[in-house]
């Protein structure tokens, strides 16, 4: 129990222990999502992965039980999926980034019973890791922004209304000391408050984020890279971004984690300014996430309802998950609006926790984490039991979800340098490399379709 | 698969194709090396003859398993040439015309491995049957970039650098440079004088598939690029651009429209520190690596700024003493233009000393 000194969003986060379910099949899974897809009024469970088979799973929630998971062919390995009603039928419908050479999304529409029908495919580039579903344009329908891996281009695909999308003028993110800026992650937000959707892109191979403005009908400015907080002068690796109001300054902050070498991994921050007329970010904050690992997911909710964004994050090999308190005190309350967290605070622990979500999936008023792990080929969900602040919930309603695994972390693999390479082609082997090795480690096979190779000059080397 | 030994099945084939060609063409009437198929020889003709030499089955009776496998391990990577046409998209890598598959592969590995998809098709409509030895004969005015392809004195934002490298270009200079595709990947930055108007040209010749970027900003970030050029080899382009505001860079590197190349143009130097071996088969390269880059632009009336930047102050009183003394054209430190760097273009400097107007 919590001493009368501790008030509720203060203390230690509780987590109960985690709910370990493992894929029917060998599955690498990289992502997931949360969405209500047979109207039942929670939260289901989608988890995308990297099998040959061409499968996603689905896990409908039953009263807080999450059940078997269900095969959904998707037609290729997939990294990303979102949820949303493409086809505006009132339905939530899924959206898969097929991580293949011949890059393309699939699409299944949803029946609003947790059933779908076949998927439809909508050709990209070159093998697109990940995909954000956001209104584009201004038009009220999902359009849809997806980065290829291995071109610096973003597609926009604009939605007519009803679900068919056309292509609008792709956006070109470079940097041009380095060929390929391997984008690996994207999100939306209105970073300038001007209303309109922009983009976010975390570029592995150019330890950048770049931003690109709206200008309010899905043709952007140019791309803008900026350089994420230096760590003793070392610049991170980037493999994902969390999108989020961390100081409560009423903009939209940036948050990624760090891969370092011979430092702890950290999240880095890219504090909004507030700016209109630009982009303006603070980058001095960074966090350490933890001594064990390399920091690879990042995710934000309000953990112990207290009204600010807390910091979720998973590593790799070995791969904790950790949570960082957020402590900032607003300017709007008084406070200086400097961004302050906890000491991180493990709640879990196997190899490496590629993908993170959170969600009341359990139906008690406060925020789940929900964890994917690579190696163990598991979805691993934690059920929050902090004391919210907020007064809501009444703490963790004991349920047990089927299939579970009682689970003890595995020996956790550590990175043999030796296969990390300059994966960039910088010249230099860095925490990009390492980010990029782990943007394509799948259970420690190479991704079936895409052989790992460097310029010919060099394998011929 | 037919029980009897592979050898007996050759003898009888060899006995009822008596006075028939003994040996089955390879090229592109046949099946990829890669796919077992019933008729003798495959697609790629060099990896089809290795295995023949090796295994006359393969090319006297049937392309079957054994083949393949002795496909994959004697030849390697099977890229080129593949079914498809060159100038269309398919979803498999490669293409039927050999050589024109082989120069795009060889500086877009994709093309080999992946899908033969529009960039590709965009590279091979560029690069094939046209010119491939173009060697650039530049003037005598020109500046020489003279960066060695291992050495990083003009590379932008590489790797860790907290402000943007790069050479100096002024209006009307011919710069000849070099650049590669060896890791560190070489690019050439050059940073853009101020001027009274916007209004600017640049004008790049070049042996190999090139690009010029316009990029602005801190490497920390915001760094933004607003527009890109793309030329084919041994061809020349105008890029005409008007920029904003701000501190600009021309980056010159091995690319084309939308996206860099990083193969296909290794350095041509000898690295001391890692010397090649003595039989060591020097790296495929098919284009040269020179570019001539002319800057047509209105130089702001800034006496003393010699280096361009918009600002008269140490830096330029540097470069006009290093010029003392007889200085033919062009000569940006003869600020009188009396062909000679002396006292009078001393005081030229001192006098408008500060931010240019």
């Amino acid at each position: 129990m919590l001493g009368d000194s501790t008030a509720f969003g203060d203390g230690p986060f509780l987590f109960g222990p985690p709910q370990v379910i493992t894929m029917p099949t060998p599955h690498s899974p990289t992502a997931v999502a949360v969405g209500d897809v047979d109207g039942d009024g929670d939260v289901d469970v989608v988890v995308p992965g990297r099998n040959s088979e061409g499968f996603a799973y689905l896990m409908l929630n039953d009263d807080g039980v999450l059940g078997t998971p269900i095969e959904l062919v998707t037609g290729g390995q997939t990294d990303w999926v979102e949820i949303v009603d493409l086809d505006g039928d009132g339905h939530l419908d899924l959206c898969f980034a097929v991580r293949a050479l011949r890059g393309r999304l699939s699409i299944l529409h949803g029946n609003g019973d947790g059933t779908f029908g076949e998927f439809e495919e909508i050709a990209l580039g070159r093998e697109p890791r990940a995909v954000v579903v956001d209104d584009l344009d201004g038009d009220g329908d999902p359009d849809i922004a997806a980065m290829n891996h291995r071109l610096p281009i973003i597609e926009i695909l604009l939605n007519d209304g009803e679900g068919g999308f056309d292509p609008a003028a792709p956006l070109v993110i470079s940097r041009s000391s380095v060929s390929i800026p391997f984008p690996q992650s994207i999100g939306t937000a209105d970073f300038d408050a001007d209303g309109d959707r922009d983009l976010v892109i975390v570029a592995t191979g150019a330890s950048r984020i770049f931003i690109c403005r709206n200008r309010g009908d899905a043709t952007f400015d140019p791309a803008e890279g900026w350089r994420p907080s230096r760590v003793n002068g070392q610049i991170g690796g980037m493999t994902d971004l969390a999108v989020g109001d961390l100081d409560q300054d009423g903009d939209e902050d940036v948050l990624v984690p760090l891969i370092l070498i011979g430092e702890s991994s950290h999240v880095g921050i890219f504090e909004n300014q507030g700016s209109t007329a630009s982009i303006e970010f603070d980058r001095d904050a960074a966090f350490p996430s933890t001594g064990l690992g390399y920091a690879y997911a990042a995710a934000m909710g309000d953990l112990d309802g207290d009204e600010d964004l807390d910091v979720i994050v998973g590593h790799a090999l070995p791969g904790p998950v950790m949570v960082l308190d957020n402590r900032t005190e607003p300017i709007s309350a008084g406070g200086d609006g400097v961004i302050r967290f906890e000491p991180p605070q493990q709640i879990a622990n196997d190899s490496f926790f590629r993908g993170l979500a959170v969600a009341d999936l359990d139906g008690d008023c406060d925020l789940d984490v929900l964890a994917v792990e690579l190696v163990s080929n598991s979805l691993w969900v934690l059920p929050n039991l902090t004391p919210q602040a907020s007064g809501c919930g009444d703490g963790f309603v004991g349920r047990v979800a089927a299939p579970v695994d009682s689970r003890v972390s595995s020996v956790s693999p550590g990175v043999d340098r030796a296969q990390v390479a300059d994966l960039d082609g910088d010249g230099v082997v860095s925490g990009a490399d390492i980010a990029l090795f782990l943007t394509r480690m799948r259970s420690g096979e190479t991704p079936r379709g895409e052989p790992v190779r460097g310029p010919i000059e060099s394998r011929r080397r | 698969m037919s029980l009897v030994p592979r050898s007996i099945v050759l003898a009888m084939t060899a006995s009822i194709t008596l006075g028939a060609a003994a040996q089955q063409e390879c090229g592109p009437s046949l099946p990829p090396c890669d796919e077992p198929h019933g008729e003798p020889g495959c697609l790629q003709p060099g990896c089809c003859e290795l295995v023949c030499e090796n295994d006359a089955f393969c090319c006297e009776v049937s392309w079957d398993e054994t083949c393949v496998k002795q496909a994959t391990e004697l030849c390697g990577d099977i890229d080129c040439p593949n079914l498809g046409e060159c100038l269309e998209v398919h979803d498999t890598p490669g293409c039927l015309d050999e050589s024109c598959c082989e120069l795009v592969r060889l500086h877009d590995p994709f093309c080999g491995y992946g899908t033969w998809d529009s960039i590709c098709v965009a590279e091979a409509e560029g690069w094939c049957g046209s010119t491939i030895e173009c060697p650039i004969e530049p003037p005598s005015d020109a500046i020489l970039e003279d960066e060695p392809c291992l050495e990083r004195i003009n590379d932008g934002c590489s790797q860790d650098a907290l402000e943007p490298v790069s050479s100096i270009i002024q209006c009307g200079d011919r710069i000849h440079g070099k650049t590669t595709t060896t890791v560190p990947r070489d690019v050439d930055w050059f940073r853009l004088p101020t001027t009274t108007d916007g209004s600017w040209t640049a004008t790049l010749s070049s042996e190999f598939p090139a690009r010029m970027l316009l990029v602005a900003g801190d490497c920390e970030g915001p760094i933004r690029t607003i527009g890109q050029y793309h030329v084919d080899p041994c061809t020349s382009g105008d890029w005409s651009f008007v920029l904003p505001q701000g501190q600009w860079y021309l980056v010159v590197e091995a690319g084309v429209s939308g996206r860099s190349l990083r193969s296909g143009l290794p350095c041509d130097e000898i690295d001391p520190e890692n010397p090649p071996d003595d039989d060591e088969e020097p790296l495929p390269r098919e284009y040269g690596l020179q570019y001539l880059l002319q800057l047509d632009c209105n130089p702001v009336d800034c006496s003393g700024d010699v280096n361009g930047d918009g600002v008269v102050d140490g830096q330029d009183l540097g470069l006009l003493f290093v010029a003392w003394g007889v200085c033919p054209d062009p000569c940006p430190a003869d600020l009188d233009g009396d062909g000679i760097v002396d006292g009078q273009d001393l005081g030229l400097l001192f006098v408008g000393w500060g931010v240019c107007p």
